[in-house]
């Protein structure tokens, strides 16, 4: 899974170059725990490089959302691809998250 | 469409194919992993594609295709390396038909939770059925819940 990281003084920027599917998905999900385990609460996920997500890659999303939590932390999705979105608005778990046309805005107010 | 290839490893054969006129019929039965999937369900659409027989063969249709082959892998089969899916595609000039058919136990399609509901939305499984609903423009489970028949139109080129 090919995941770039940056960070933007307290804000850790994950974006995501690859599709999201049940092969791939494990590898984000461990990638996200990292996160977590490295207490980072402030997470903002660029999805510029995903092209695709199924019901294994939603799920690591509201799993990400569980743990941060727990620790007080959040995250936030930017670029989504208009069909990409459209698997999160089907099932209606884009209203849990705080979704961001792009980066910028995304790192806005965090 | 323009779908990016990622080269994944394709379990899909020739054997079991069958091409007519501008059409074709695939039928495998397979001892798949879940890692598998994506790989065989690329192999399908690269058929379907090379015939030149659809304006574009949208991500919805890989999407329910890849639920029913994780569902009949992780949820039918268990996981158990030893049994098969069967899969025949069928395509026709302004749709495809997709048979799905696991080796376990079955189940209930009638009383699958609907994730959208409130009480199921943070739950982290439990959305591929309904994926695959939403999506196809048939899905029709048979033989105790262990078939599930798909339909999807297509517009012909």
């Amino acid at each position: 899974m090919k995941i770039t990281e940056t960070s933007q003084n307290d804000i850790l920027v994950c974006q995501i170059d690859e599709e999201i599917n049940i092969d791939t998905s494990p590898q984000l999900r461990k990638a996200f725990g990292d996160y977590v385990q490295k207490n980072a609460k402030k997470i903002v996920v660029d999805f510029s490089g995903v092209s695709y997500i199924d019901s294994s890659g939603i799920a690591t999303f509201i799993e990400l959302f569980q743990r941060l939590k727990k620790i007080e932390g959040k995250f936030r999705i930017c670029c989504m691809a208009p069909k990409v979105k459209n698997v999160f608005e089907v099932t209606k778990v884009i209203r849990l998250f705080e979704v961001f046309d792009s980066r910028e805005t995304a790192l806005q107010g965090f | 469409m323009v779908r990016k290839k990622a080269f994944r490893q394709n379990p899909l054969t020739d054997k079991g194919s069958m091409y007519i006129m501008n059409n074709m019929v695939i039928e495998q039965k397979l001892k798949l992993s879940l890692k598998d999937v994506p790989g065989l369900v690329e192999g399908i659409l690269e058929k379907m594609e090379s015939l030149g027989i659809y304006n574009d063969i949208p991500m919805e249709l890989r999407l329910a295709i890849e639920e029913a082959l994780t569902n009949a892998v992780k949820h039918g089969n268990k996981l158990d390396p030893d049994k098969n899916v069967s899969i025949r595609v069928e395509t026709f000039p302004g749709s495809v038909q997709i048979e799905v058919e696991d080796e376990g136990a079955g189940f209930d399609h009638g009383k699958v939770p609907l994730p959208t509901d409130d009480e199921n939305i943070w739950k982290t499984s439990g959305r591929g059925v309904f994926l695959i609903r939403h999506f196809m423009d048939k899905a029709e489970y048979s033989q105790g819940g262990r078939r599930l028949k798909l339909c999807k139109c297509l517009k012909p080129k």
